[in-house]
């Protein structure tokens, strides 16, 4: 049976998540909404994503925190990470960089087809490799 | 000798600030100490002994002066009388008992230079402590508001050595209440010490004076060599040469000193603007930084948004998504809207502070001014189920005279953030957490002397306490993750309080988290007697720009 790729979403603007989420779904993609760092474990408690995509301005919390936390849990282990955010802050790149996320996405500069196509491109690529 | 010279060099070296001549003074203090102190070591008659002996005690004016000087040193805080006093009166009761047995009452002559203290010498011992203390709080209080670390470190630099001074005077006035001479060593010591490092951090701070001093060093001595021919000259004629020479040299001298000032002061000025252009630099990277998230953010969905409508997405969804895209897509224009105006309001006011002296006042009629501004919230408030009404309005003030239009901003400001915090029941969970009950928001006036004070309050979701002290302040918000992801751009409190500071006015909150925020927007009404309003409020926002 077909697979389809759990993207584990972090973000918590209320339009963005309806957004993608839908987008995301309709091509074939499962979307994970977390609007929190709480909420981010409980998901994967449940089910191990493919993909994490994370902002990293959010409500109380920085993203990149949580992907800190991430990286030393062993239920996501080897999963890729994706910064995805609309700030562009050389602090917050490096952070990502030094974290070891997998790319560094501004939000504005794509759109949901091109993040469908760039999340199945490097799932796909990583999972033949 | 060396420590007196020093003294005077950072006298001269500033002789008109306050710090420099606190020094000097706490220096003549610790050097009548010091001296007397070598003196009754060197006298024979018993007379001259305990006369020395009770001069000397006269050096706790060191300490107090040292005290003064931290207060006022190095942001050249103004010494007030309440400061004097607290320092000087507790010195009263000693100098009044200085000639009684109370304090020396007996002095053997050196080589033992026995001194038998009275009850007095431990008051002073406790006098040297209690500037201790007081120059410890001062000293923290200091840290607190300093904001340059330079500042920090001259001050900590200046409180280590100070301390180390006072234990060694502490420790001589036991030593000599228990005739243990050997302590008495140290004192010495830690004076050269404290006036070494003081004065160098006085003259580092403001090092550009140094310059000034040389060359005023350097022509006074000029003259002297040349006055000095003067004497050995016989020859009349080489006498009125040389005079002219002193004279040219004069002259010549005063030109020099002169264009040295100059050149200093043109260097502090473009220091500054150097120090005023990184600061906002900073400030612009900030900006560009939030403003460029701000904007991206909407942008991204309405992009998304049409991007599938472009490729046909948007035809795979039922009427009812389709809806809450579209919905979602205008939310996101109204916001763009909003976060341009922002940006265009606080790029104006900074540009040039706003102030209300640029345009005209006019009389405002509170009970019209609000009606007519909850009037236009409806829309909103209706969606959202949230009441906003006129509270209580004091009648003793029925009109204010301000700039309308700007006040208006201030207002609907205060206004939008109310209801944007204060949840309604309609709201669904994901967008904000729900809250039990009516949700209000009310605006009320109260009369204060010649002010009134204006109170938008609501009972949303309040403000966390760490920040209230930041929250008026340019982008303060943006530091803050939790307000950043909020709709705005930080600005809107930032334009509120230029604003109201413009008319002489100021603008606070209190707030407790769950609870609600009440935001207090306090302004000038009409002084009595007076008629002319505009000058008033224009006397006003000048005092506070």
């Amino acid at each position: 049976m077909f697979n389809k790729i759990k993207v584990l979403f972090v973000e918590d603007d209320p339009e963005q998540v309806f957004l993608f989420s839908k987008f995301f779904d309709l091509r074939g993609l499962l979307t994970m909404p977390a609007t929190t760092g709480d909420e981010v474990f409980k998901v994967i408690s449940w089910d191990k994503p493919d993909i994490v995509l994370l902002d990293v301005l959010l409500r109380n919390e920085n993203g990149l925190d949580i992907m800190e936390k991430l990286k030393k849990d062993s239920r996501v282990e080897g999963v890729p990470f994706f910064v995805f955010t609309n700030t562009d802050k050389k602090e917050y790149r490096d952070r990502a960089k030094k974290l070891g996320a997998d790319d560094y996405i501004i939000k504005a500069n794509t759109t949901p087809q091109e993040m469908v196509e760039r999340i199945k491109k490097f799932v796909e690529d990583r999972n033949v490799a | 000798m060396t420590i007196l010279l020093l003294g005077f060099f950072v006298l001269f070296s500033g002789f008109k600030k306050t710090a420099n001549r606190l020094y000097f003074l706490s220096i003549v203090g610790f050097l009548i100490w010091m001296i007397s102190d070598y003196l009754s070591f060197s006298s024979t008659s018993s007379a001259d002994i305990m006369l020395i002996e009770r001069i000397a005690t006269l050096g706790i004016f060191g300490p107090m002066f040292v005290a003064m000087f931290i207060y006022v040193f190095p942001e050249d805080r103004p010494l007030n009388k309440k400061v004097v006093a607290m320092l000087f009166l507790p010195i009263v009761p000693f100098i009044v008992a200085l000639p009684t047995k109370y304090v020396v009452s007996s002095m053997t002559p050196a080589p033992e230079c026995d001194t038998v203290t009275g009850i007095f010498y431990w008051y002073l011992a406790a006098l040297t402590l209690y500037y201790i203390v007081f120059i410890v709080i001062t000293f923290f209080k200091k840290i607190k508001t300093l904001k340059e670390n330079f500042k920090k470190q001259l001050i900590l630099f200046i409180l280590g050595t100070t301390i180390f001074l006072f234990l060694a005077m502490f420790l001589a006035i036991v030593a000599a209440i228990y005739a243990a001479y050997s302590l008495v060593i140290l004192a010495p010591f830690s004076v050269v010490i404290f006036a070494g490092f003081c004065a160098y951090a006085i003259v580092k701070y403001q090092a550009f004076n140094l310059k000034i001093l040389a060359a005023q060093m350097l022509v006074v001595s000029l003259m002297i060599l040349i006055g000095s021919q003067l004497f050995f000259i016989t020859n009349p004629i080489n006498r009125v040469l040389t005079i002219i020479t002193l004279f040219i040299a004069a002259v010549f001298g005063w030109w020099l000193v002169n264009s040295v000032k100059k050149e200093v002061k043109q260097k502090e000025a473009l220091e500054f603007a150097n120090e005023e252009l990184k600061r906002m630099d900073q400030v612009k990277n900030e900006f560009i930084n939030i403003a460029s998230h701000q904007l991206r953010t909407p942008v991204t969905v309405i992009k998304g948004t049409i991007a599938m409508l472009i490729d046909g997405t948007m035809d795979s969804f039922d009427a009812e998504t389709k809806k809450k895209f579209y919905e979602g897509a205008s939310l996101k224009c109204k916001k763009l809207e909003d976060v341009i105006n922002d940006i265009l309001s606080a790029t104006s006011l900074t540009n040039k502070k706003f102030n209300a002296m640029d345009t005209e006042v006019e009389k405002i009629n509170i009970q019209e001014f609000f009606t007519k501004m909850i009037d236009g919230f409806k829309p909103e408030t209706m969606e959202r189920e949230i009441e906003l009404s006129l509270g209580k309005l004091d009648e003793a003030v029925p009109e204010i005279f301000g700039q309308k239009q700007y006040l208006e901003e201030v207002f609907s400001n205060l206004i939008t953030n109310a209801i944007k915090y204060t949840p309604s029941p309609k709201q669904t969970p994901d967008v904000r957490d729900a809250r039990n009950g009516k949700a209000t928001i009310t605006i009320s006036s109260k009369k204060e002397k010649d002010d009134v004070i204006f109170s938008v309050k609501d009972n949303g979701i309040g403000i966390p306490t760490e920040a209230i002290p930041g929250l008026f302040q340019k982008f303060a918000r943006a530091k803050n993750a939790v307000d950043m992801y909020t709709d705005g751009t930080g600005l809107g409190l930032f334009i509120v309080r230029e604003i109201v500071e413009g008319h002489g006015g100021k603008v606070w909150v209190k707030s407790e988290l769950g609870k609600g925020s009440e935001f207090f927007v306090q302004l000038p009404i009409k002084p009595t007697g007076k008629v002319d309003i505009k000058q008033y409020i224009e006397e006003r926002a000048e005092l506070k720009l």
